[in-house]
Order: structure tokens, then C-alpha cells, then sequence
């Protein structure tokens, strides 16, 4: 059923594609709105500070439809989507290293928690168990998360991560694993 | 390297396995908000300058090409300067009929005429001057055409290539 959803979902994004090329500004806008959340969640998965992101979300997109002329109609919109994500937020990281500055702590969703103590104790609840893992995710190198990110939280296969990375399936193998250990030992850790 | 306790190992597998569960359930409770309707607007009208621009300039990405691309690179402008100058000498050695374009609006549609001793031209619609939106419009080889122009989108704008 997911699967048919996301066939789906994947058929949309082709047709407005097509349509975006020939100018349509409609489908450039419900291109956006399907995807801009899924980005915004992804680039918050790779470690960029809550100040930053809609900034880095943003140049995803423009250099999305950049590039969009060179995309093969057929392929996975989504997996080019968040290839040109990666390496938006690689270039984010390199400049934002260049410029010394440290990572916003992950501590920023426990003080959204604390800012949002109104919220039902379902949604704070919710958050913490969200945070637990996203945290932990620190610890990790920035491959290693990449990938761990991209299969284990945003559901593609190994295959299409490894398509999405650029890299082989073994490597993307190899990443996962040496990801998985440590945040089995970090969350030991933590408890 | 063998793990000294395999029992605590599992365990934390199955700890991890359980954060990607509850993170999973979290994040369906959770969903993640999108731009405001102002900053996509904004990002739209930026997305579209930024095409129009990077369409008509596309520079080398980087200095340090493969060699593959170093030869191509230096190789098609030297063969479209020689195209180029074949062209330019070809134009002294026969005569060129005269190329007269008119234009006029006839009911809802637009008339165009050529006179160009019958070669091919393609027409191009868009509702920029310039800009990535152009619609090919046809091929054509007559000397005259129409185009529907009340679409409602305000100027149209035709290229004949």
C-alpha cells in the first residue's frame, strides 16, 4: 500500500516536472509544497542549525530547478531530490566550518519543549522520543549519518541510497552498520 | 573483533530498532511544517530568476576538468569558431533573399508574415521577454501563421528562429 502511494506520488512529481519545463508556475508550486517538508525534515536529520535551515532548504530548491533540465524523466525524483540535498548541506557544513562557527547544540528541541511546556503532553511526549534519536545522531560522521538517515529514517532502500550518495551498495552497507553500533552505544549510553 | 557479551549487544539492537520505532510514530505526531506562503513566494520568484540566468550562462564548473572534458572544452569552441568563420566565408558566394517579418492582430489572433524564400523557421511563445518558459510553438516553412492570443496571461511575446 505504501509502496502504491509512493508510485503514486512519484508519477505526480513527472507529470509536474514536465510541466515546470515548459514554464508552468502552478506545477512549480505544487512541486514545492509536496516537497518542502520532507526537505526541511531532512536537512534538520543532517545536523543543520534550526537558524539555518529554511536558508539551506531554500538553495536546495533553487539549485533543484537549476539543474532541472538535466533530470531523466523516469528516474526517482525523490532519491535526485535528496542527492541535491546532501550535497547542499556538505557545502552548507565546509562554509559553515570555514567560518569556525559551532553547530547549533541539539539541545535547541529541548528548549523548543521547554518554550511549547502549553503543548499537550502527547506532542512534548512525542518530542522526546523524537529528540532521543536525533541526538543521538551527533555522535556519528557525516557519511555514516547520511546514510543511516536516508535508509533508516526517510525509507529508501539500500540501493537507491546508494544511487542517492553516489556510492556503492556495499558502502553503503559498510556506513550502516558502523552507524548502527554506535548509536547502539551512544543510546546504551544515554539510558 | 569478537563483542565480549553478545547478549548486551542484541539487546542494544533491539534498543536502536525500538528509537527508529518510537522516532517514526514521533514524527507521524509531529508533522513537519513547511515555508510560510510569503517565503515560498519569495523562493518561486527566485527559483525563476535564478533559471532565466543560469540558463543563458552556463560556466565550466570547475578548472580542474578529467581530461576528457579539458579536450571538449577546448576542443567545441575551436570547432564552432571554424563553423562559425565557414559560415561567414560561405555568405559572400550566393545571394541572400531578404528576410521581412510583419506582425499584425487580426480578431484573438496574432498574424505573422515572412518573406524568406520558403526556409524553415521555429517559433517560440512565452509570456517573459526573456526567460526559461518559451513554448515551442511550431515548425514552419509557409510564409504565414496565426496564433490564438486570448489566453489571459497579459503580453505574449513570439521568437522566430
Amino acid at each position: 500500500m505504501a509502496d502504491a502511494d509512493e508510485a503514486a506520488r512519484e508519477r505526480l512529481d513527472q507529470d509536474e516536472i514536465a510541466k515546470v519545463r515548459l514554464g508552468d508556475d502552478a506545477a512549480l508550486e505544487a512541486l514545492l509544497r509536496r516537497h518542502e517538508a520532507p526537505v526541511l525534515r531532512l536537512v534538520r536529520l543532517l545536523g543543520v542549525a534550526e537558524i539555518d535551515r529554511e536558508d539551506v532548504a531554500q538553495e536546495i530548491f533553487v539549485r533543484l530547478f537549476r539543474h532541472l533540465h538535466t533530470f531523466k524523466i523516469g528516474r526517482s525524483f525523490r532519491g535526485w531530490l535528496y542527492r541535491v540535498a546532501v550535497n547542499v548541506v556538505h557545502d552548507h557544513r565546509i562554509r559553515m566550518s570555514k567560518r569556525r562557527r559551532r553547530e547549533a547544540p541539539w539541545r535547541d528541541e529541548f528548549n523548543e519543549l521547554e518554550d511549547n511546556a502549553h503543548l499537550p503532553s502527547r506532542n512534548a511526549e512525542a518530542m522526546q522520543q523524537r529528540d532521543r534519536l536525533e541526538s543521538a545522531l551527533q555522535g556519528l560522521s557525516e557519511r555514516e549519518r547520511a546514510v543511516f538517515v536516508l535508509v533508516e529514517m526517510t525509507g529508501l532502500d539500500r540501493k537507491e541510497a546508494a544511487r542517492t550518495l553516489g556510492i556503492t551498495s556495499i558502502t553503503v552497507r559498510r556506513h550502516l552498520s558502523r552507524a548502527r553500533k554506535s548509536l547502539q552505544r551512544i543510546l546504551q549510553e544515554n539510558s | 573483533m569478537v563483542d565480549p557479551n553478545p547478549k548486551e549487544f542484541e539487546k542494544s539492537a533491539d534498543s536502536l530498532d525500538s528509537a527508529i520505532h518510537a522516532w517514526k510514530a514521533a514524527s507521524e505526531q509531529l508533522p513537519e511544517a513547511g515555508f510560510s506562503a510569503g517565503d515560498r513566494a519569495t523562493l518561486i520568484a527566485r527559483i525563476r530568476t535564478d533559471r532565466t540566468e543560469n540558463l543563458e550562462k552556463k560556466p565550466i564548473a570547475s578548472l580542474f576538468l578529467p581530461f576528457g572534458k579539458m579536450l571538449g572544452a577546448a576542443g567545441i569552441p575551436a570547432l564552432l569558431l571554424a563553423v562559425t568563420f565557414g559560415w561567414w566565408i560561405g555568405q559572400g558566394n550566393e545571394p541572400q533573399a531578404p528576410l521581412m517579418i510583419h506582425s499584425s492582430k487580426s480578431g484573438g489572433e496574432a498574424v505573422f508574415t515572412i518573406a524568406n524564400g520558403g526556409k524553415t523557421h521555429r517559433v517560440y511563445k512565452s509570456h517573459a521577454l526573456r526567460g526559461t518558459s518559451q513554448q515551442e510553438l511550431f515548425t514552419t516553412t509557409t510564409d504565414a501563421f496565426s496564433d490564438q492570443l486570448n489566453d489571459g496571461n497579459g503580453v505574449t511575446y513570439y521568437r522566430i528562429d
